[in-house]
């Protein structure tokens, strides 16, 4: 549980020190995660360690942008009012194609055209007061 | 199987009352809980010298103090704490009491779980609506739109769904089956009979998880009484014999290769559990498991070795877990039929079986396992109880 902060009512990402780089560097439209340099394994944003080989080496590295949909789920009811409009609207736990999971919107498709590994390219698309949000699209 | 000794037992069992309205304060609840498994043990408060106290992770300090001990009149405890391992704490307590007991810090340890998420002007749905931090690194729930439990379990299930080809059917078999142990119980909250049609007829919450396939909240409170095996034979109600404890905590690991959905620590709380009681899966008679979504039975099922990994679906759907079954589980309607008291509901049904005094829908109960588990599948405790002192 957490409070969230908002942007002209649209919640924001919830920021600390070990993911704050990969939401920034969403207004450079870039797919920022991590990466430890000892093992060469890919990291989901917010990692301190590298959870392979325990290396506090870890880096912040651009990605590709492509992935697949490793699940998703329709939201027939939302929770907050900022969401109230979109319903039904899908969330995705897309897979890098380097490895590392990212919750994210999916556009670009019907809530019934989604299937587990299809591929998907990062793109990035306004919200609130005009930040951008990382979000996928059929590609 | 092993001969020896039981590790603990729980000699008193109670609850509050249980309800969808608001009937007082969580403290209050907790307070009525701890009396009453008290006096269900045959003891006086003066015989309590230990005091386990659970909450809700949707609930504050201020919900359920550790300063419970002064509201429920217990005086000179050797043994106090705030257990906090999300839904698993409902067994993690019971655990951690016998191993008090065990090793001489305390004589009889009450273990208290206590929630009222529904209050005046709040709806269950606002309760548990927030964002929590449940896909292992937190940030992206709130701008996503995944909010509450329940979405960040239908991501879980339709990833457990897709691996092991399972449709709506089989997660409604499960929800039509704890219904039907439901309709045996007098303390279960939904009373109507449920078809699978009713299932697949309910509206959905996030797909693809219909409303049946959501556990049901409820106000209310579960206490036990732990005490040492010889003490508890000397108590006016069955004891309920503790031979097998396991935890499994395995993280959340956000990249390939690792199936968060399916490889869930429940494995290793159970394997650590039937090694220390000396039986397997196949001796086990019945099993309560925390239920918070049907697609958790079906993995709960597999991970403590009742059925082959990706069987679960057909077992359930063929009516092995209802009543009448072959194997029996979440007997007195779980938390999606019965009531969501988070691991507090495994663990009443769990001492109810045990004892034998579970009325119309009880089962045969020489082995029962206990299992509660606390945010999205990633803490696990377990225990295997019997009425026997040896197995
Ligand atoms: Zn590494």
């Amino acid at each position: 549980m957490y409070d969230i902060t908002r942007i002209k009512g649209w919640p924001m990402p919830v920021l600390n020190e070990l993911n704050q780089p990969h939401f920034d560097a969403m207004a450079d439209g870039k797919v920022l995660v991590q990466h430890c340099p000892d093992c060469d394994t890919w990291l989901a944003p917010g990692a301190f360690v590298c959870e392979n080989c325990g290396s506090t080496a870890v880096q912040w590295r651009e990605a590709s942008g492509r992935g697949e949909i490793y699940s998703y789920v329709v939201m027939h009811r939302t929770f907050d009012p900022a969401f109230e409009a979109m319903v039904p609207y899908n969330v995705c736990l897309i897979e890098l194609a380097e490895g590392p999971r990212l919750l994210a919107n999916v556009v670009g498709v019907a809530n019934n055209d989604l299937t587990i590994g299809r591929a998907v390219q990062a793109t990035f698309e306004k919200v609130g007061e005009g930040l951008p949000l990382l979000k996928f699209k059929p590609g | 199987m092993a001969s020896k000794k039981p590790l603990a037992a729980i000699r008193g069992f109670a609850m509050s009352d249980l309800s969808r309205q608001y009937i007082g304060p969580t403290w209050q609840l907790a307070v009525t809980a701890i009396h009453r498994a008290i006096a269900d043990a045959g003891l006086k408060k003066s015989d309590i010298d230990g005091l386990l106290i659970n909450k809700s992770p949707v609930a504050t300090l201020m919900d359920l103090p550790m300063d419970l001990l002064d509201y429920a009149g217990l005086k000179d405890l050797t043994l106090c704490s705030v257990v906090e391992a999300e839904g698993s704490s409902g067994v993690q307590m019971v655990q951690q009491a016998a191993l008090a007991v065990q090793a001489g810090m305390a004589k009889a340890v009450v273990c208290v779980f206590s929630d009222a998420p529904i209050v005046p002007g709040v709806s269950t749905q606002q309760a548990f609506g927030m964002p929590l931090p449940l896909m292992g690194k937190l940030g992206s729930e709130a701008p996503t739109g995944l909010f509450g439990p329940v979405a960040a379990y239908a991501l879980a299930a339709r990833r457990y769904m897709h691996k092991n080809h399972l449709t709506e059917d089989h997660l409604g078999a499960v929800a039509v089956a704890c219904r039907q142990w439901a309709l045996k119980s007098p303390l279960a909250m939904m009373k109507k009979p449920l078809s699978m049609q009713d299932h697949h007829n309910s509206p959905y919450v996030v797909e693809p998880f219909h409303l049946f396939d959501c556990s049901f909240p409820v106000n209310g409170a579960v206490a036990v009484v732990v005490t040492s095996a010889e003490r508890a034979a000397d108590g006016p109600q069955p004891a309920v014999y503790i031979h097998g404890m396991g935890q499994g905590h395995r993280g959340v690991t956000n990249r390939r290769g690792f199936e968060n959905e399916i490889e869930i620590g429940a494995k290793l709380a159970g394997q650590g559990a039937y090694a220390m009681a000396g039986v397997g899966p196949k001796d086990i008679d019945c099993a309560q498991v925390y239920d918070a979504f049907t697609y958790c039975i079906l993995l709960q099922l597999e991970q403590y070795g009742f059925v082959e990994p990706g069987g679960a679906g057909e077992f359930v759907l063929a009516g092995q877990t209802a009543p009448g079954g072959s194997f029996p589980v979440n007997t007195g309607g779980g938390q999606l039929s019965g009531y969501y008291l988070q691991g507090g509901t495994p663990l009443s049904e769990g001492v109810m079986q045990a004892r034998g005094t579970a009325g119309e829908r009880q089962v045969k109960h020489d082995l029962v396992l206990t299992a509660a588990y606390g945010g999205r599948m990633m803490y696990h405790a377990c225990m295997i109880t019997s009425p026997h002192a040896s197995l």
